[in-house]
């Protein structure tokens, strides 16, 4: 396990630091942009301005969201975010199965004595573990920004449940990129099944806040169990986290039991 | 002697098309067993499932006197593997390749520097990144990893593919050193002559199915012979059909295929008649090979 380990993080190194290091300077840029105590109340009385459709879309559908705290969790939910740590779980998983088996290099790897159990289990803890490092850059954005700028009562830690859920969001992904990256030969093909899924998730996601006729379908979207900008979010969600667990969870069931009977 | 490996009614079906049907082999511990068959007759199909890389439709294998399959893990240990289509991780260099596919084995390369010296692979090359390598460098890398860690069984699928004729012979030092350790090497080919000159025992596959196995010899034995006679004036060719296969007649020249059990009345019966000159070519593998494939 040690030596795969090794292996996957070579192999991805480089996308390994530039997730962390990406999302630090991004978090850190919106305590920044994260209006002051003072600024809060100029500020939302312009937003009282906007239809609530909108307000909705752009993410600000409380008063919350127009405060320091509703900015930064913002960045939690805004799709930079989401897309550099998908960047990472889809490649590393889709990678770390189909892609090896499309390059032919799966042969050498599965001729050794390593369990097939084990392939799966090293490329969950990679994925798993980007994602936390994803995450903890974040949250250390966060934590750097108000150590140096003044917010009032806005303090990091109340961005470390968001920042948790941010990463549960992401293992569920990790789990459906698994499972669909065990099932395939190609790494492009499965990273394209991912990407499409998450693309479509996220825009029903997205457009059902707005669109009445949509709303009553977000539920199939996981980006729907997590909202870490709205007030509800800044605490622990136990349907959030049973519906992201359940989906990691899920996801890496199907993925063992795939590899393992499959032909390779 | 103990079987190195071992198949009973081994097959693979995808869907309708057959890659291998009913394989009954068996190979013994130190042998150098070639495995012989044109493109697509399942060569390549019996060593992924020898290896658990694929799952067989029927039958069983044993490696190594376990059950092969992907729950053999940790007979894995004992056995060195060179795919027919080698890939090797391009980033890499051929040093980083070596020592993390050992690592993975958990066995120390205890031939390495052996085999690094004769395929010719030198330091500077180790230190260069797979990407940068010809064919043959892949070749010979691949080479070194299936056998650095001094397998008991070695599955080499196509091993000189891409190697040129120099490193061809230091190849079959290779193999030669390997069974002086006790290696068990199985050995896909479709070139002929180098399986005649390494190989102990070949086994011939042809549309999934065995078609003959044996020691070189006794395939050969096997083979019915090439009879060219040439005689003073023209003859009736028929009078020589009944000991064998008459395969071209010209005028005065007749050339036959003989079992070697009728070789003696033959010769009498040509005796006969107004001979010039006779030839009895013994039968390369070759010949075996393209009787069973025509």
């Amino acid at each position: 396990m040690r030596v795969l380990l090794g292996h996957l993080a070579r192999r991805h190194r480089f996308v390994l630091a530039l997730v962390p290091l990406g999302l630090l300077a991004f978090h850190f840029l919106f305590t920044r942009l994260a209006p002051s105590p003072a600024e809060t109340e100029r500020f939302g009385t312009m937003l009282s301005f906007l239809p609530p459709q909108i307000l909705e879309g752009i993410g600000l559908s409380n008063a919350m969201s127009v405060t320091g705290r509703g900015v930064i969790a913002f960045g939690y939910v805004h799709p930079f975010t989401i897309l550099m740590l998908s960047l990472w779980t889809v490649r590393v998983s889709c990678g770390g199965l189909a892609g090896e088996l499309g390059e032919g290099t799966m042969d050498l790897l599965a001729s050794r004595p390593v369990s097939r159990t084990t392939l799966v289990l090293a490329v969950t803890i990679m994925v798993l573990a980007g994602i936390a490092l994803g995450v903890a850059g974040a949250w250390s954005g966060t934590a750097i920004g108000l150590a140096t700028r003044d917010l009032g009562d806005v303090r990091a830690t109340d961005f470390l449940w968001p920042s948790a859920s941010l990463a549960l969001l992401l293992a569920a992904w990790a789990g459906f990129s698994l499972a669909v990256a065990a099932s395939h030969r190609r790494g492009g093909g499965a990273i394209g099944i991912v990407a499409g899924v998450m693309a479509v998730t996220f825009a029903l996601d997205y457009i059902g806040r707005m669109y009445a006729p949509l709303r009553l379908m977000r539920w199939i979207s996981p980006f729907t169990y997590f909202a870490p900008h709205q007030q509800r979010y800044m605490s622990v969600d136990a349907v959030g986290v049973a519906v992201l667990g359940g989906l990691a969870v899920a996801g890496l069931v199907v993925a063992l039991v795939v590899f393992r009977r499959r032909d390779l | 002697m103990t079987a190195a490996l071992e198949t009973r009614g081994l097959g693979k079906a995808y869907g309708r098309v057959r890659a291998l049907a009913d394989l009954s082999l068996l190979v013994e511990e130190g042998e150098v067993f070639g495995f012989l068959g044109p493109n697509g007759a399942g060569k390549t199909t019996t060593i992924r499932l020898l290896l658990g890389l694929l799952r067989p439709t029927t039958g069983v294998a044993l490696v190594l006197g376990r059950p092969a399959g992907a729950a053999g893990t940790e007979l894995r240990r004992d056995v060195g593997y060179l795919p027919g289509e080698l890939a090797l991780w391009p980033a890499f260099t051929g040093r980083r390749t070596l020592d993390f596919l050992a690592a993975l084995t958990g066995r120390p390369p205890l031939d390495r520097g052996l085999l690094l010296e004769r395929l010719g692979l030198n330091d500077d090359a180790l230190g260069r990144k797979v990407r940068t390598y010809s064919d043959g460098m892949k070749q010979k890398l691949g080479i070194v990893q299936a056998l650095q860690c001094r397998p008991r069984l070695a599955f080499l699928d196509e091993p000189t593919k891409g190697l040129d004729p120099l490193v061809q012979q230091a190849f079959y030092e290779v193999i030669a050193a390997a069974r002086a350790n006790g290696t068990t090497v199985f050995f896909s080919s479709h070139v002929l002559p180098e399986v005649e000159r390494v190989c102990d025992r070949v086994a011939m596959l042809r549309a999934g199915r065995l078609v003959t196995v044996g020691a070189v010899d006794e395939v050969r034995r096997a083979q019915r012979r090439r009879v060219h006679a040439r005689f003073t004036q023209p003859v009736d060719a028929a009078q020589l059909a009944h000991f064998g296969e008459v395969v071209a007649q010209d005028g005065a020249e007749v050339e036959l295929l003989v079992a070697q059990a009728e070789l003696a009345a033959l010769v009498a019966r040509i005796g006969m008649l107004p001979l010039a000159d006779l030839t009895i070519e013994p039968p390369s593998l070759e010949d075996v090979f393209l009787e069973h494939y025509r």
